[in-house]
């Protein structure tokens, strides 16, 4: 009798009594959602910023490909034309928003649109003995980056044969560059949301929440130019049947993973407090038990 | 295309792949710091229970040093810390209940005792106590975290929501709940319906020890493996259940795909590894480790050595002693369920809570 009586006693004390941690965690609760909705407006604000400034951006690119076009340039290569950065159009449509014009300047295709045989059977050649050679011994030292090689190797072969099926390259230079300038500028937009969805609930201060947003929104920004450039001097480079291995390999998921690296680092900067508490007491020695 | 114009394809170059491994940066050092980090702690064993104990400490010693020095001569002292919570500071001769008012039940502040820190009943502590002598929890409180320099004293019902640390003895009277991380640096002693999650300690006693008999060393027959047991070298591997007879002992490490039951004042002298339910029965003992997927249950005054691993519910018998004053060992199980007189060594680890019985089961 005496234990069900100890027992209705502790599930009352369980159940019913107001606990004071019961009112921390509904505060807590209630803070995590105010910092939500505050990521978002904060979110909503430089996405709004990013989208007025988008011809002013696509301006400054148009200006840098100007500038490495005269000084890489010549006779031999040249501007290829434009394109428009059609989803900021369908979605001002959706919106009800004026669409901002966003010319995206495309260059360097020069080499011969026509697909080359002799080019084609040289690089299946070569692709395929790249993965025989992956199976001998001094590869072998090379380890887990066997995989990749042969991955890559394989990609490419494939892609040479849906080509040699289709009797043309699969994506041309300006799909190919005004694609990745499309995946760039759309993540530039959407940047601001997903950190509002990670970035914001883990940091309340808002001088860390926008230098950190600031520093990879503006890295995207510096970076984009260099990118198409790049995939531009290596698809005048190596033609046309480069492009989708190209795309693959080092167009939107290049994008993505220094995104992620950048995410990661503005994620894990030390606050001030810390810094302090770590660098004013000294290390302790912690004590050891023998298990 | 002309020297100039290599040139400038060489810096566009560059500059293309300064900006491309420019977020791996970050990474890179961080990599390095770990590397270096992980060389100057090998020398430290990893224990992250005593983190933030330590972290505590150094939070004292750090803010409140000076103070609880000068609270000696002038007596006690109230302020704010850096970032707004409030302390109270007690010099040597005083009393928190003097501090607060006869009807409060809620306290928001630091306490920070010269000497001895007497929490009143019923009072609910979101911030953390701390002593430079003992430390009593009075009945039905409810605690954050304490630590001591001495011993800590939970009342009955009183309950530690994070972690109690206590440097010689942590004692727990009946009811009371450690959730959390329980410490000491002697020893803790729980009564009976004590609810504990993690225990650490050189000796960890479990309700109330019965009187020591004389010791008795039981005659034991060696006992031979299963013909269908596989041994190589000292390791036995045996399919099925397996059953140790009464009074006998082997020698063996032994891996059973199975049920594993030792009757009374058995002995294994090795470890044991079940796929199934572990049961040992009154006076048996393992001179090694215990690794089940299933339950372990010991009976009556059981001894094991070694660590105690099972995934499923650990049920200690009274007098059952795991582990030893010269080697500590650790107990990790899903619910820990132990009866009176038990002694353990070292750390306990409840996945999902344990509880000391109110009485045995015979």
């Amino acid at each position: 009798m005496k234990n069900i009586i100890i027992a209705t006693r502790e599930a009352w004390l369980r159940t019913f009594r107001a606990s004071p941690f019961k009112r921390e965690e509904r505060l807590r609760a209630r803070k995590v959602w105010l910092r939500f909705a505050s990521g978002l407006l904060l979110a909503a604000l430089i996405s709004s910023l990013l989208w007025f400034c988008l011809p002013s951006l696509a301006w400054l690119w148009s200006g840098q490909f100007e500038f490495w076009q005269d000084r890489i340039g010549g006779e031999h290569l040249g501007l290829l034309g434009h394109g428009y950065f059609a989803p900021a159009q369908r979605l001002a449509a959706i919106l009800g928003l004026p669409a901002p014009l966003i010319k995206l300047r495309l260059f360097f295709e020069v080499t011969p649109y026509s697909l080359n045989p002799q080019n084609w059977q040289w690089q299946v050649l070569a692709s395929l003995l790249l993965v025989a050679a992956s199976f001998l011994g001094p590869l072998r030292r090379l380890g887990p980056a066997l995989t990749w090689l042969r991955l890559i190797a394989g990609l490419h072969v494939l892609c040479l044969a849906l080509s040699w099926f289709r009797g043309a390259p699969l994506i041309r230079h300006s799909e190919h560059l005004l694609a990745l300038q499309h995946f760039n500028i759309s993540l530039l937009l959407i940047t601001p949301f997903l950190l509002a969805c990670s970035f914001y609930l883990m940091e309340s201060s808002w001088r860390r929440r926008i230098t950190g947003s600031a520093a990879i929104v503006l890295y995207q920004i510096a970076t984009l130019p260099f990118q198409v450039l790049a995939h531009s001097l290596l698809l005048h480079l190596l033609g046309p049947l480069a492009a989708p291995l190209l795309f693959l390999l080092f167009g939107p998921a290049m994008s993505v993973l220094a995104f992620a690296a950048l995410f990661g680092w503005v994620m894990s900067r030390e606050k001030p407090r810390a810094i302090r508490q770590r660098t004013d007491a000294a290390a302790p020695q912690a004590e050891q038990l023998v298990l | 295309m002309n020297t100039l114009a290599l040139v400038w394809l060489g810096v566009l170059t560059l500059l293309s792949l300064g900006m491309l491994l420019l977020p791996f940066v970050p990474a890179c050092f961080a990599t390095r710091q770990a590397g270096s980090k992980n060389a100057d702690n090998k020398a430290h064993k990893d224990d992250d229970w005593l983190t933030p104990v330590e972290l505590m400490r150094q939070q004292i010693e750090h803010e409140f040093a000076a103070l609880l020095s000068a609270t000696r001569n002038s007596g006690s002292s109230r302020g704010s810390r850096r970032n707004g919570t409030h302390f109270i500071v007690l010099g040597p001769d005083d009393h928190l209940a003097a501090h607060l008012s006869p009807s409060s039940r809620k306290l928001d502040s630091w306490v920070i005792a010269a000497r001895h820190l007497d929490l009143p009943g019923e009072m609910q502590c979101s911030r953390p106590l701390y002593a430079q002598a003992r430390a009593t929890i009075a009945h039905d409180a409810s605690i954050r975290t304490v630590l001591s320099a001495h011993d800590v004293v939970l009342g009955t019902y009183a309950r530690v929501r994070r972690w109690a640390h206590a440097d010689r003895r942590l004692d727990a009277a009946e009811g009371a709940a450690l959730y959390g991380c329980a410490s000491a640096g002697g020893e803790i002693t729980l009564a009976r319906r004590v609810r504990f999650e993690r225990l650490l300690a050189p000796r960890i006693v479990f309700g109330k020890l019965a009187a020591p008999s004389p010791p008795v060393a039981p005659t034991r027959q060696p006992a031979t493996l299963p013909s269908h047991a596989h041994v190589l070298d000292q390791r036995c591997l045996i399919q099925g259940d397996w059953h140790l007879a009464a009074a006998t002992e082997i020698q063996a490490d032994v891996v059973v795909e199975g049920d594993v039951r030792l009757a009374s004042n058995s002995c294994l002298r090795g470890s044991l590894r079940a796929s199934g339910a572990v049961w040992l029965e009154t006076g048996a003992s393992v001179l090694g480790a215990i690794v089940a997927e299933g339950g372990v249950h010991l009976a009556a005054h059981c001894s094991i050595k070694g660590p105690l691993v099972c995934l499923g519910a650990l049920s200690l018998g009274s007098g059952s002693v795991i582990g030893s004053a010269q080697q500590a060992t650790s107990i990790s199980a899903h619910q820990i369920r132990v009866e009176a007189g038990c002694i353990t060594h070292g750390a306990v680890w409840a996945r999902r809570g344990g509880e000391v019985l109110a009485g045995s089961r015979e």
